[in-house]
């Protein structure tokens, strides 16, 4: 009898044990600042945040209004994913978007261009197995086709919704291609589209004119050659919906990134209050290029 | 004696788990990191509020990823080794599985010992209750 009690101890401590090793794994994300290989602590993934410097903005959308450079090194771009199936909802976002937007203010009507693009590794569910799966061959195939994108060559019903001297609000349906594990379909979308003349108000978020826009659209994976291979037919349906729900919010800048980003204590740019604690509440953070600083 | 101790301790376990799993929001999954929407409160000076960018999504929304802890009925391990491992499931089989063998095994001796009484008169004659040695 003594041997099923020791057996039963034995579980149950190699059970703690995974837990607890597990905890301890958290310094081993590449994105984590305090593993010690992001040199920037605002952009703690390295290049896969910093896209935007590579991706050449088209001089066909160029000639046609001011570009808007969408790359904020905060992260609060943000792209959602919401799947609503039998057994599971699931809820994913990534904040590495970039790309530019290119708007005329002076010429509203001529619509919205531009290219905005997601690392398909940066989208997060929360479970990291999960995010291997969705990653996966099976699914978005992110080493063969890394990245998602919506490239806007047009808009139609442009509605102005609210217009002053210092900004303008349009509701859109923007017109282009999007593209999603290597297939690319021509759609349309609605957003909703704000011009924010440079104020003291527009400092707070980001230098420079800004250019926001919000939107909502639905991905059929079928679509898009997203089946999920062999064991995709219990999945979709019973975890996974078929149709993903898609909000974009994000927000463009004329100012072009990388101006703010020569002061090594100040990578943010120039709204922190501490210059040397540019990402805020880690001072003691030994990844904190500026430690030990007055 | 002890084998009912067992019993008692995996039921006690089991309804801790369930107890956890109850408090902690009854995901299938465990999970230590949760993506989801909520309504957020727009500044009163936020510019783009003032230009109406969230006039029609009422409240707006924003999506959060925060570290939170979930006690799941499934694991979703990558490796043994993974904190996510850790759920009702992984748990309480291994502990209700030592408790069925123990039962088992302990059920299987009993057996033996009846048999072995049955055809062993020596025991049958120590133990009294069987008929008289020839």
């Amino acid at each position: 009898m003594r041997n099923h009690t020791i057996t039963i101890t034995a579980i149950a401590a190699l059970l703690f044990a995974c837990a607890s090793n597990g905890w301890a794994q958290k310094a081993m994300n590449p994105c984590n600042p305090c593993g010690g290989k992001a040199a920037n602590p605002c952009n703690p993934c390295g290049g896969k945040a910093g896209m935007i410097e590579a991706m050449a903005v088209n001089p066909c959308f160029a000639k046609e209004g001011t570009v808007f450079y969408v790359n904020d090194r905060m992260h609060r771009d943000t792209v959602t994913i919401k799947s609503e199936a039998l057994l599971e909802d699931i809820v994913g976002t990534s904040s590495s978007l970039s790309g530019y937007l290119v708007f005329d203010p002076a010429n509203p009507k001529g619509g919205v261009r531009g290219t905005i693009q997601v690392p398909v590794n940066s989208l997060n569910t929360g479970i990291p197995l999960r995010d291997q799966h969705m990653r996966s061959a099976n699914w978005l195939n992110a080493e063969a086709h890394p990245v998602i994108s919506l490239t806007i060559t047009d808009a139609r019903r442009i509605r102005t919704i609210r217009k002053s001297t210092d900004y303008a609000t349009y509701d859109m349906n923007m017109l282009g291609q999007f593209s999603l594990h290597g297939v690319t379909r021509e759609v349309e979308v609605p957003a909703r589209f704000t011009y924010l003349r440079e104020s003291k108000q527009t400092q707070s978020k980001m230098p420079g004119n800004l250019a926001a826009i919000r939107s909502h659209f639905s991905v059929r994976l079928a679509d898009f050659n997203i089946t999920g291979g062999s064991m995709g037919g219990s999945v979709i349906g019973s975890k996974l919906s078929d149709t993903i729900s898609v909000d974009v919010s994000l927000i463009g800048s004329d100012k072009k990134p990388g101006a703010e980003a020569s002061n090594p204590c100040n990578p943010c740019g120039g709204k922190a209050a501490n210059p040397c604690n540019p990402c805020g509440g880690k001072a003691v953070n030994p990844c904190n290029p500026c430690a030990g600083k007055p | 004696m002890m084998r009912w101790v067992a019993l008692i301790l995996t039921l006690l376990i089991t309804v801790g788990c369930l107890i956890v799993w109850g408090a902690t929001g009854r995901h299938y999954y465990t999970k230590y990191q949760v993506v989801e929407q909520v309504e957020v409160q727009v500044a009163a000076d936020d510019p783009l509020a003032a230009a109406g960018f969230y006039d029609d999504q009422t409240p707006p929304v924003q999506t959060v990823t925060r570290d939170e802890f979930h006690f799941g009925l499934l694991p979703t391990p990558r490796g043994l080794f993974d904190k996510h491992m850790f759920s009702i499931l992984t748990v309480i089989t291994p502990l209700w599985a030592a408790v069925v063998v123990t039962f088992g095994v302990h059920h299987l001796r009993r057996r033996a010992l009846r048999n072995s009484r049955a055809s062993d008169p020596q025991v049958a004659d120590v133990s009294g209750n069987t008929s008289d040695v020839q």
